[in-house]
């Protein structure tokens, strides 16, 4: 069975005036249908542009040097324009981190989720509009029919939040691709948001990509997790093996980092040249002259466990 | 739901507060309401002339007669011309002519109020061979009152109508530009040569071609490439094309700029992901984002667009007589003798600064109560 999601090679670089920047590097994985994959890193290691990727919103200067992002079979990266639109919100949606700067400040609620329910689908307004609404209760607003017509301004954090999900649920799409979703909201509203998404992950039947750097996040909802670092898969592998015993010793800071606050010393590089050494090796506890010399290649230490690091067998909690 | 106050209600609160504002609003809406209600206010027509009366300063209106009786209702005199052909005109108080308010002039064509009742019912008016002349007349006795007041039609419409030509072109390439700003179009493929068009430099350079040239000698030169006699009606459609023209390249700068800062905003990311077209991006998202600046600088360009076509009309490019407009009015003070001598003729001038005056205060004001950091 093909996968639904499919990343291969995937490389992309951003041409900045102060050089290039090596933001994702030979990136791959696999997404199957109906599961949770949970992509954890620093800020700044690619996680974002992965996923922009994959709708091909790179901002400029970014440009997807090499790779192929085959979605049900079809690359994305070679599909025109206007086949594009098509599968933008319709077949993959995406929501973002600020719910607050997401939704366009001038429109109701109500209009921005029918406008998306039209772009992609020929109803009358009329349809759109009770789809809209069908659209605001599956994502559990109250008083849905007075919140329709509200601003964003109007509603709470949370609540936009719910409203940008009913944005991306309004074609049924396959796909979700939630950017850290609940970054920007208290803790509390995190809670309710995420149940959210898994309810309705199992009610659409679509995969999620869950865009986040916190790690309890993905310890509830995910099936999957895979670890970013430098723009670089680092470690992937199931929930409960990962979580249990992590085999790359950046998994491990992370974790050790969450449970006893201890954090990770150093900081993340910024990229320009080709990485001839493993690129964590400079915050690592298990660096050695092997890992300077050069790039570990990802090793499979378990079934559907990779890891990226030489002594990846030493590393243990 | 929190019922919040929305940017409207916020901004029109802050206008209110602002005292010159509030003064340049309802100096416009005076100026408005006397242009709307011109043929009825204005005692005469616009093409009324009295040959004997050229020049003849402003009417007084008396209360007490020769006598030294005190009458209710005000009253003028006729005016007799002594010596002839002198313009030096000496009242005859032998014979009160009282003013009447809604007076039946038989003698003028019959206007329309509003364009639909047909009257020839004037707020004003005097028995002849008395005249009320409340601003005086102009060299060929035509009533200055009268024709400030179908002058302000021309005035009072052009920069609105100016505006919203001059700002549709202006925004509609001013959002091209600035939404393809550093993303050139690609025009497709051919033999490994891949030509695109950088829509935001043809636009940028061309219209700084445009500004290049000191605009009041565009405005010339581009008058000049048009016969010379026209209609009024085409002369106020070609001005107004005329200055729109010349004023996008301003109007495409600024809104380029918002533009380009809008279409980094998250929103516009988020619509590019639930699938809209550029098209949709632009027009829906980008674009009504821009309105509150939008709507400062229209009010604040309305004025040299009034200006403008007092210009052309002055050096008798623009709206032409008998067509009232207050740049041809002024024609007639461009002689120094008649202007220290009958400096009446100079009120069309006025008028163009108190009009001036009122965008520019209202202007001011809503750019203060739109802009955040100015609210108090």
């Amino acid at each position: 069975m093909i996968p639904l999601l499919e990343i291969k090679n995937l490389t992309i670089r951003f041409f900045t005036d102060d050089g290039v920047i090596h933001a994702v590097e030979d990136f791959s994985f696999s997404l199957p249908k109906n599961k949770t994959l949970g992509i954890v890193g620093e800020s700044g290691s690619g996680k974002s542009v992965t996923a922009l990727s994959i709708l091909r919103l790179i901002p400029s200067p970014g440009k997807i040097l090499r790779g192929q992002i085959l979605f049900e079979g079809t690359d994305i990266l070679t599909l025109p324009e206007s086949e594009l639109y098509k599968i933008r919100g319709n077949r993959i949606s995406m929501i973002f981190q600020d719910p607050m700067t997401s939704l366009n400040p001038l429109f109701t609620v109500g209009y921005q989720i029918a406008e998306a329910v039209t772009a992609h689908q020929k109803v009358s307004r009329q349809e759109a509009k009770s789809r809209a609404l069908a659209l605001l209760e599956a994502v559990k607003i109250p008083e849905a029919k007075k919140r329709f017509n509200a601003y964003p301004h109007q509603l709470s954090g949370g609540m936009r939040q719910r409203v940008m999900i009913a944005m991306a649920l309004s074609c049924n799409p396959s796909l979700l691709i939630a950017d850290e979703p609940t970054t920007a909201l208290d803790v509390t509203v995190q809670k309710q948001i995420l149940e959210l998404i898994a309810e309705l992950q199992k009610d659409f039947q679509m995969s999620v990509i869950l865009i986040t750097h916190n790690l309890g996040i993905i310890s509830e909802v995910c099936d999957q997790v895979l670890v970013m670092y430098a723009g670089r898969c680092v470690e992937e592998g199931p929930v409960s093996s990962i979580f249990r015993a992590p085999r790359h010793p950046y998994t491990f800071g992370l974790l050790r980092s969450v449970e006893k606050m201890i954090p990770i010393p150093g900081q993340l590089p910024i990229l320009k040249e080709s990485a001839v050494a493993c690129t964590f090796a400079p915050r690592c506890f298990l660096a050695a002259e092997k890992c300077r010399q050069g790039e570990p290649p990802l090793f499979d230490v378990e079934e559907n466990h990779q890891s990226r690091c030489w002594f990846h067998d030493q590393v243990q909690i | 739901m929190i019922k919040g106050r929305t940017e409207w209600h916020i901004a029109k609160r802050q206008l209110r507060k602002n005292k010159l504002a509030v003064f340049g609003f309802w100096l416009l809406a005076v100026l408005y309401f006397l242009m709307i209600f011109a043929d009825f206010i204005a005692p005469y027509d616009q093409a009324f002339s009295d040959g004997e009366k050229n020049f003849h300063p402003p009417v007084a209106i008396h209360f007490i007669d020769a006598e030294g009786h005190f009458h209710l209702t005000p009253f003028v005199y006729n005016t007799i011309e002594r010596p002839k052909f002198s313009r030096h005109y000496l009242p005859d108080p032998s014979h009160r002519y009282p003013i009447h308010f809604f007076y039946k002039n038989t003698t003028l064509v019959e206007h329309s109020l509003l364009f639909l009742f047909p009257t020839s019912v004037h707020l004003l008016g005097v028995d002849e061979p008395a005249r009320i002349f409340i601003f005086g007349t102009d060299d060929s006795g035509r009533d200055v009152f009268t024709r400030i007041l179908y002058g302000s039609r021309v005035a009072l419409t052009i920069g609105i109508i100016g505006v919203l030509v001059s700002y549709a072109l202006g925004v509609l390439i001013g959002a091209l530009s600035g939404y393809y700003a550093g993303k050139p179009i690609p025009l497709g493929w051919w033999k490994g040569w891949k030509p695109s068009i950088d829509v935001d430099n043809w636009i940028q350079r061309s219209g700084e071609m445009l500004l290049m040239f000191p605009s009041l000698y565009l405005l010339l030169g581009l008058r000049a490439l048009i016969p010379e006699h026209l209609s009024s009606a085409k002369v106020y459609f070609l001005i107004v094309i005329l200055l729109s023209f010349i004023r996008w390249p301003a109007i495409a700068r600024v809104v380029r700029a918002m533009v380009l800062s809008i279409r980094e905003r998250e929103f516009v990311l988020a619509a590019e992901a639930i699938g809209c077209s550029n098209f949709r991006i632009i027009w829906r998202h980008i674009v009504p984002n821009t309105f509150s600046q939008i709507i400062v600088f229209v009010t604040l360009s309305i004025p040299s667009f009034i200006l403008g076509e007092a210009f052309l009309s002055y050096l008798d490019l623009g709206i032409r007589e008998p067509q009232a407009s207050w740049g041809n009015m002024l024609t007639q003070a461009q002689d120094v003798v008649a202007l220290t001598h009958y400096p009446w003729i100079l009120l069309p001038g006025f008028f163009i600064f108190i009009t001036v005056l009122g965008f520019n205060l209202l202007g001011d004001g809503l750019r203060d109560a739109l802009d955040p950091k100015m609210r108090s």
